[in-house]
């Protein structure tokens, strides 16, 4: 690291002071990266869990009902005498990658619908906005409860549900930062060469705004999950027997004082998973305010 | 930026905090099983108290299937009941007879009946309880045809226009119940009646606490006050037995059966196996006779009954098989021959599933969450994808506003009372009858219809069994009904409470003058 640093006006500040600003940022980085790494680990361990699950996460076996955790099954056993480790690992895959899935969507959704509204403004900005405020004004969970019991319970419907008013903050947030882009003298300078509307979202507006977006995206996981792991819950996600964390909670609320262990393993995962994306978010969200 | 993460973690911690708390509540109780009647709050040493599993609008009894609820909590009684033998018994009446053409019944009310009014019940008001439920239940619609004539105050004579058999058993149905519709004011909330509790509070889908009925013409009443609470959600049933807020409850689950049969010293647990049956229609429009055929050949009950042990007994049959009326069965398990049927019809097993032109062999089991229906959809769906036929499960929120009204379904899971009085004709009416509410899967026809017709009207007790039989093989026959189990009425109760039908099969039966509570 250089011992000394040059600011704007030239003059030579003590070494040690820069230092800790330099410091600090590195150690954001750092934790950014380090949690970046954790992040992608869990998420290929996720992907191929199927593929390394120790015992079948659907066999149901009446001689091994609610076994308590042993070294054959290291979170023990459900009540149909299913692996919970292997039910665990199953249902990684369907709770991680169904949130993404919304995530993504919910932010490709709303960042267009934001950009839309913000660029052009007038009628559509006003309707699609007024959209927008009704959804925020109903209480997100209600809503997705009642929109999935209209729909039935499956996986999709779950997502269909969540993905009503997941994507509202995306419009909101890329709808402001658009407002702010499109009256920057670069993009006036782009309208006087004859850009066409499309060239100037596409190549001066949406690039600037992708990061604010992204991390408001890796913010988001955590709670999509709790969501999707909320409507599972409550049998308005997943169908049986499929493993998902939210309903392996609920499917094995009945035996909690006879198998705790059915409803601690999916939980702890829920916590840990949620945590881990929230922190992540955060740190994404450090270094990009930062920089 | 550090104050944000630092709420959200909060936030996270909070929400984990709740979750945790709520787990370890449920541990806490079973460790105070014993201790639990330091957190009674009884208001008295003589309450009872349960718990009521369905969330109802009225008391009504003669109004849909609230008379179940009434006839439980000790306030409606019937003319005949049915005892823990499942024998006939009189009740409010002292005798039936039918004559010989089998038309006509005299029946005789016991001396001394009176509502919780004091008001005497009569033949008259006998007369007039059946205009209303004829009027207010279309179930009973059948009973305007009777003639019935009042002899004397305590005699009538009911004249069916042609030999009905089953006249009895009718005398015993829970919605026949005797009202005092002069004096009741309020039918939905303050019904007056006979039995030996009379309504004190009511709340619509809610709780209801009724008091001793000190008129009472069946003798003492030994409760001063039962108190039904509201709550449909099995855990609170648990948790509100295992703090002693309630007394006894009945149709407990699996799970809980094994955990009250760990603490003897606390909990008398009784288990009586009910007239109810599990199980599924298999509609004759979406599917194949060849694939019902293999379906109904290749299950394996007592697999599935393994897995809730207590719960239920694996059955095969809509009626006890040592009945008169319940010989006849539909195949028995042969995996062998169930692959041979699919086979002859053209499915070939490819890769572990059953393939016909080119199209993988799939079913779709709807079901819903109550009374362990779901976890048997579940295992069933095991057996049929380790046999070769892809099942997926369709959960839904209710049976009747979905596919039992749509027949949108392959097969659909439900579950009845079959044997409602001590003979087949509910179960015939219900769902064998081409008109009947639970004939859905397309079995109905007019050969079937007549016999049924025949039935109805057979006097001969051989003869009638016979038709039954025939009738029912011929439903089995068509492979359209899956039954699956037996359902046992497992009642638990603290130690020191009595009388509370626990060992009756009929779950419509409940409270009486002789209910003792836990105090």
């Amino acid at each position: 690291m250089a011992a000394t640093a040059t600011v704007k006006n030239g003059a030579a500040k003590p070494a040690k002071q820069l230092s800790k600003k330099q410091l600090k940022k590195l150690k954001m980085k750092r934790k950014a990266i380090i949690l970046g790494i954790i992040v992608l680990v869990v998420l290929i361990l996720s992907f191929f869990a199927p593929y390394f699950v120790p015992n079948d996460p659907y066999a149901s076996n009446p001689t091994m009902m609610k076994q308590p955790p042993s070294a054959q099954f290291w979170f023990g056993t459900d009540h149909l005498g299913r692996c919970v480790f292997s039910r665990v690992l199953a249902g990684a895959r369907t709770s991680i990658f169904a949130t993404l899935v919304l995530v993504i969507i919910s932010f490709i959704i709303g960042t267009a619908i934001g950009i839309i509204c913000g660029y052009y403004g007038g009628a559509v900005d006003n309707i699609l906005m007024r959209i927008t405020d009704i959804l925020l004004s109903l209480p997100q969970m209600v809503l997705a409860i009642a929109v999935a019991g209209i729909l039935g319970g499956s996986l999709t419907n779950a997502l269909i549900a969540i993905g009503v008013t997941s994507w509202t903050s995306y419009a909101r947030l890329a709808r402001s930062h658009t407002m702010r882009i499109k009256n920057l003298p670069y993009i006036n300078s782009c309208r006087l060469t004859g850009s066409s509307d499309i060239n100037i979202l596409f190549h001066h507006v949406l690039p600037n705004l992708i990061g604010p977006m992204l991390v408001n995206a890796t913010l988001e996981i955590g709670t999509t999950m709790l969501s999707i792991a909320g409507l599972s819950f409550l049998g308005l996600g997943v169908a049986p027997p499929a493993a998902e964390w939210g309903s392996m909670v609920s499917e094995g609320r009945p035996y909690l004082q006879l198998a705790p262990w059915t409803v601690f393993a999916p939980a702890v995962a829920i916590l840990i998973a949620v945590m881990l994306f929230n922190y992540f978010g955060e740190s994404v969200c450090d270094v990009a305010n930062d920089v | 930026m550090k104050k944000k993460w630092f709420k959200r973690t909060l936030g996270l911690m909070m929400v984990a905090t709740v979750l945790l708390t709520g787990c370890g509540g449920g541990s806490e109780t079973t460790e105070g099983g014993d201790g639990a009647s330091t957190s009674t709050t009884s208001a008295s040493d003589n309450d009872f108290k349960s718990v009521e599993t369905f969330a109802y609008g009225s008391l009504d009894p003669h109004v849909d299937y609230y008379s179940w609820h009434s006839q439980k909590y000790g306030l409606t009684e019937t003319l005949y009941r049915i005892n823990d033998d499942m024998q006939l018994e009189p009740w409010l009446a002292e005798s039936a007879t039918t004559d010989e053409s089998g038309q006509v019944t005299t029946v005789v009310l016991k001396d001394g009946v009176c509502f919780s009014n004091g008001t005497p019940l009569t033949s008259e008001m006998v007369k007039r309880n059946f205009e209303r439920l004829i009027e207010k239940n279309n179930r009973f619609l059948y009973m305007a045809d009777w003639t019935i004539t009042p002899v004397d105050d305590k005699t009538f004579t009911i004249d069916t226009g042609a030999p009905y058999p089953t006249i009895v058993n009718d005398l015993a149905t829970p919605e026949l119940c005797m009202l005092d519709l002069d004096a009741t004011t309020d039918f939905v909330s303050n019904p007056i009646a006979t039995g030996p509790f009379k309504v004190e509070t009511f709340v619509p889908e809610g709780d209801i606490t009724l008091v001793r009925n000190d008129n009472y013409w069946g003798g003492e009443v030994i409760c001063d006050s039962v108190t039904f609470y509201s709550m449909s959600d099995d855990q609170s049933k648990l948790m509100a037995m295992q703090n002693g807020e309630i007394d006894a409850y009945d149709n407990i689950t699996s799970s809980d059966i094994e955990l009250f049969s760990q603490d003897p010293d606390t909990y008398d647990l009784h288990s009586v196996p009910m007239q109810m049956r599990g199980y599924a229609f298999m509609n004759s429009e979406r599917l194949p006779e060849s694939v019902r055929q293999a379906i109904t050949l290749m299950i394996d009950r007592e697999a599935i009954a393994s897995f809730m042990p207590g719960m239920f007994t694996a059955t095969a049959t809509i009626f006890d098989t040592d009945t008169d009326y319940g010989v006849a069965q539909p195949p028995a398990t042969d995996v062998d021959k169930a692959r041979a049927v699919l086979e002859a019809d053209g499915y070939v097993l490819t890769n572990g599933v059953y393939m016909k032109d080119g199209q993988p062999l799939k079913v779709t089991l709807a079901c819903y969450a109550s009374r362990n229906i779901d976890t048997i959809a579940v295992l069933l769906q095991e057996q049929l994808n380790a046999f070769g036929i892809q099942a997926e499960i369709a959960l839904k929120e209710d049976p009747d506003g979905t596919y039992m009204t749509d027949r949108d379904y392959e097969i659909g899971f439900y579950r009845s009372i079959t044997d409602k009085t001590g003979d087949p004709i509910t179960f015939l009416e219900f769902a064998v009858q081409s008109s009947g509410y639970g004939n859905v899967a397309g079995f109905g026809n007019e050969e079937t219809d007549a016999l049924i017709q025949q039935y109805r009207y057979e006097m001969d007790e051989a003869k009638r069994n016979e038709l039954a039989n025939e009738i029912m093989q011929q439903y089995y026959d068509s492979y359209t009904i899956l039954v699956l189990n037996c359902y046992n009425r497992n009642t638990v109760m603290r130690k020191g409470v009595t009388n509370f039908n626990e060992n009756n099969p009929y779950e419509f039966y409940g409270v009486s003058a002789a209910t003792t509570p836990a105090n």
